[in-house]
């Protein structure tokens, strides 16, 4: 059961390299792993506090001003997140800059309040923020460890290759759309081999 | 004179030193979205210019004389993303009453912007310091701002889209149709915008 | 119009509820993040200088100074410190230089920048010796970013240049190092020179006012 769910926040429905949502965090904070796991972990976060919460109201929101109560709700976790990382993660939170607060915009967050967590019982939208959000984190953290070897050479600021010389191109924007476009390749390949198979 | 250089400066950054899509990587979701065909990404880029003028201004004069004044910087996400989902909702309903060809025109998009981040984040960017004079934005300054990372958000998508038009035609091996190789499409466009980098307008 | 009210209503009542828990977010928050201020800023101040000495603030008045900066003493050497923020490739960077009476750089180090990831905030990066592999649960060593080190020695009332052909600092042997430090010369950060010129542009128009307003002083003094 929690393995079904996994595999299905993390493979079929991952939602970068999948569903492609969420992508301007991915690509900007991707610069190393540190970064990368710390959004990953902020949005988990958010997710499954927005999506409890609007679970357990939605018969009591109208329908026609959901859409702004989403936003209120996601935007009250995203401040707590930031005042809560500014207190104890200070580094992190200079490092991820801007992109903390435009946690609200992430589509990602708004779209499952909006197809499973106002629908969906509690317990279920809860499970359903974790699953999603840990596929969130996990594709992050594939995109930074492939931008922090190949572009400072470093994994965690401590030192990868010996005598590599890292193409710094790819801590830098064009670096961050090739390496997930070749991601997105990657598993669009081993999804079609799987269902050759 | 000093401050008309700095908007110059501004102009210049905002478009294509640290433009929006291809260098800060905000509103991508719409940049890849909207990009198939060059007249929807027209659309797109003139919604996107009109709702980030009004939202820099106002969220700006909300920053400044409510914001800093009463010292609850706390609320400033929540506050301007109500300011800015109020703001879309409000452009709409006049467009539509007032002005019905232009609503037929962007009207499609205007919904999807509440949710793009470049929006929120121009508003975000403007409370911050002004990386041409060093000091704190002025209101004339966040509209230049405004518009012109509008104009360079809009230049990214009308340029991607003229390159998607012709990708469509073009053999591309199947596990990079579609996503993969717009990506790697912005990432060569990224890498070309990267040599306005070297326009020194800060020393 | 009962409808309108409504919904005015739930919205009202949502946003309110958000606010109140934010606020109080912030309210328990608040005394930390003000704490953490100064925690940064006192190990930024605590790498300018070398380790054991006892570092004041002094209020600019005696000896006067045109801004706020620190002392920092021990016996008899004694380590002016002052805070410069200067204009970066994207926003301000904030760094602290201590140099004694003569101009001489004793340390260097970055508080605060937003500088591009890649490129100019490398002005704050460590180079790690060690490998993934080995040192991954080994305790993570605080040392100075190598651009910071190679300002010690450096004289900020001389023309200090910038080489950039010479690649950087921390790839430089013992002889290129000593060979910077005469010629006044600090290493570029690749593609990163705005970065790198406006720290060294901050030292040499501020930090050099304010030394010269601290030795006048003292001349008067007698």
């Amino acid at each position: 059961m929690i393995k079904d769910e996994l595999r299905r926040g993390i493979i079929h429905e991952n939602p970068i390299l999948v569903l492609a949502l969420g992508l301007c965090p991915s690509l900007a904070v991707s610069t190393s792993l540190q970064n990368g796991f710390g959004m990953g972990m902020a949005a988990t976060f958010v997710l499954a506090c927005s999506n409890v919460i609007i679970s357990s109201m939605r018969r009591i929101i109208p329908d026609k001003v959901r859409i702004p109560c989403f936003i209120v709700v996601i935007a009250a976790f995203v401040t707590m997140v930031q005042l809560i990382m500014k207190a104890y993660l200070p580094a992190l939170d200079k490092q991820l800059g801007i992109f903390v607060p435009l946690i609200v915009v992430n589509c990602i967050i708004l779209g499952r309040a909006e197809a499973f967590a106002s629908k969906n019982s509690i317990s279920k939208s809860l499970v359903d923020g974790i699953v999603i959000g840990l596929g969130f984190t996990f594709s992050l953290c594939i995109l930074s460890i492939i931008r922090e070897i190949l572009g400072s050479n470093k994994l965690l600021g401590l030192k990868f290759f010996p005598g590599y010389e890292p193409m710094t191109i790819f801590i830098l924007a064009p670096g961050g759309f090739f390496t997930i476009a070749f991601v997105m390749a990657v598993v669009r390949y081993l999804g079609n081999r799987r269902k050759g198979a | 004179m000093e401050s008309f250089a700095s908007l110059i400066g501004i102009s210049v950054s905002a478009i294509f030193i640290s433009n929006f899509v291809l260098s800060r990587f905000l509103g991508l979701c719409p940049f890849l979205g909207v990009s198939k065909k060059i007249s929807s990404a027209v659309g797109m880029g003139m919604a996107v210019i009109f709702v980030m003028v009004i939202a820099s201004g106002f969220t700006w004069i909300i920053n400044r004389f409510v914001l800093l004044r009463f010292d609850v910087e706390f609320l400033r996400t929540i506050v301007f993303i109500l300011v800015i989902a109020a703001l879309v909702q409000l452009v709409e309903m006049a467009l539509q009453k007032y002005s019905p060809a232009l609503y037929e025109a962007l009207g499609i998009f205007l919904p999807l912007i509440t949710t793009n981040c470049a929006v929120l984040g121009v508003a975000l960017i403007n409370t911050e310091i002004n990386p041409i004079t060093g000091l704190q934005f002025t209101f004339f300054e966040t509209i230049v701002n405004g518009t012109m990372s509008g104009v360079g958000f809009m230049l990214a998508l009308v340029l991607m889209a003229g390159l998607r038009e012709k990708l469509e035609l073009s053999n591309t091996p199947e596990i990079l149709e579609g996503l993969p190789i717009s990506f790697i499409t912005a990432g060569l466009m990224a890498l070309a915008f990267l040599g306005f980098a070297g326009l020194n307008f800060f020393a | 119009m009962i409808d309108i009210i409504k919904l005015s209503f739930m919205l009202t009542i949502i946003s309110v509820a958000a606010a109140l828990l934010i606020a109080f977010t912030n309210l328990k928050t608040r005394d930390r993040i003000h704490e953490q201020q100064q925690v940064a800023q006192q190990n930024a101040l605590e790498q300018v200088v070398p380790s054991g000495m006892s570092i004041n603030e002094c209020n600019g008045e005696n000896p006067p100074c045109p801004q706020q900066y620190w002392i920092a003493q021990d016996g008899t050497d004694t380590v002016f410190i002052f805070k410069i923020i200067n204009k970066g490739y994207s926003g301000n960077i904030t760094y602290f230089v201590g140099t004694d009476r003569n101009g001489s750089i004793e340390g260097m180090s970055i508080l605060e920048q937003s500088e591009t990831p890649g490129l100019g905030s490398r002005t704050q990066e460590e180079i790690s010796d060690k490998y993934f592999w080995n040192g991954l649960f080994s305790k993570k060593e605080t040392g100075k970013s190598w651009f910071s080190q190679q300002f010690k020695g450096i004289n900020l009332n001389e023309q200090i240049n910038i080489e950039k052909s010479v690649g950087e600092w921390h790839k430089l042997g013992m002889e290129e190092k000593e060979k910077l430090i005469s010629d006044n010369a600090v290493t570029a950060i690749t593609g990163a020179t705005i970065s790198t010129q406006a720290v060294v542009n901050g030292i040499q128009d501020q930090a050099r006012s304010y030394l010269k307003a601290i030795q006048e002083s003292n001349d008067d003094q007698g």
